[in-house]
């Protein structure tokens, strides 16, 4: 999906002023008091999928940790289990077996309406290729989630694009933004309800490699105040992140 | 059509991975069907008086006139109609894992 990247060169703007730097930085831009506890941990995580008579085994008794406030990338081929594992750490899917505390609580365990206010309050999900909703403006592509909740916008929809420099943009739907732009209403839409987890799969995989580092420069300023897991094929983008975590055939091969 | 359906299938998949709970989806389609119903009906009305008044005098000398007491009754059948059609929709849109729609799109 990602062989046609979306040229982003039309976009005038920049939320993020300075082009990021593509190399690693050992250092954690984060207040070290967020990191002291593990806001996720995923235990013993197998997921199996059936297709046709056969039963597929994607992820096999994965383990992994990751701490309040850290960004983390996901890396490994295609078929290693990237997208699964981040769609069961969401919630999307549930778990074969294993559990997947957040905040100490199994949230495996939660019932099917439980789950839907934990993706509502606590996740946001971004997807490689935006999933914006064509005929609603950007304003109220990021205001779905306030909605669903039952929630007052409370000037949060503006604050949301304005943190992602496309307050100006409102009132334009997908088909009239670049690439770029939707990924970052999709952004705007992902953090309205200031969850605790940011979930992005391959964000920048649609896009051309400027407006990639743009969106992972953004990412990367939302670290510390929620955790951000990005699922990524691109190790320089990767080296972005706090960590990188391989996965191999279903495995963690940190 | 299956393009629309799957495209409907889609925004329902993102809809639900942003929050949306059963309830919301099912009271979104059937809206839809309300709306769908109301305009066809609106259609429909519009159609049907035009031709009859066309047709009605070349077979019998009367001027049809609409019987506008009996729109509410035709109105509220017309939603009823749109949403009754929207029960598969919406059956078929409980089903839906998000996960696998927003994988296979």
């Amino acid at each position: 999906m990602s062989d046609n990247p979306v040229s982003d060169s039309p976009v005038p703007e920049n939320p993020v002023s300075e082009k990021p730097e593509l190399s690693v930085n050992p250092e954690i831009s984060v207040n070290p008091e967020k990191l002291s506890t593990n806001l996720i941990q995923v235990k013993d995580v197998t997921k199996k999928y059936r297709l046709g008579h056969n039963e597929v085994e994607v992820l096999h008794g994965i383990n992994l940790e990751v701490r309040d406030g850290e960004f983390v990338s996901i890396m490994g081929q295609s078929g290693s289990g990237k997208t699964t594992l981040m769609n069961v750490i969401g919630m999307l899917d549930r778990p074969s077996a294993g559990s997947i505390l957040i905040k100490d609580i199994d949230i495996t365990k939660k019932s099917q309406k439980e789950l839907v206010d934990f993706r509502r309050r606590t996740v946001g999900f971004v997807f490689q290729q935006f999933h914006l909703i064509p005929s609603l403006t950007a304003y109220e592509n990021v205001a779905l989630p306030l909605v669903f909740a039952g929630d007052k916008e409370n000037g949060a929809v503006e604050s949301a694009l304005e943190r992602v420099g496309l307050a100006h943009r409102m009132h334009h739907k997908p088909v009239e933004l670049s690439g770029g732009e939707q990924q970052r209403v999709a952004i705007a839409r992902a953090v309205v309800m200031k969850p605790k987890i940011l979930l992005a799969d391959e964000p920048t995989g649609a896009l051309d490699a400027a407006t990639g580092s743009r969106i992972i420069s953004l990412l990367k300023s939302l670290a510390g105040e929620m955790t951000v897991i990005m699922v990524t094929h691109n190790r320089e983008l990767a080296e972005h992140s706090d960590r990188i975590v391989y996965l191999k055939d279903g495995n963690v091969a940190e | 059509m299956l393009a629309s359906v799957n495209e409907k299938l889609k925004e329902i998949g993102i809809m639900r991975a942003i929050g949306a709970s059963n309830a919301q989806v099912v009271s979104m389609l059937f809206f839809e069907g309300a709306i769908i119903g109301i305009i066809g009906g609106g259609i429909g009305f519009v159609l049907g008086t035009a031709a009859s008044s066309i047709a009605a005098p070349m077979m019998v000398s009367v001027s049809p006139s609409p019987m506008w007491e009996i729109l509410p009754l035709v109105a509220g059948i017309c939603i009823l109609t749109g949403m009754v059609a929207s029960v598969i929709p919406a059956k078929r849109a409980l089903g839906v894992d998000p996960a696998e729609v927003l994988r296979s799109v």
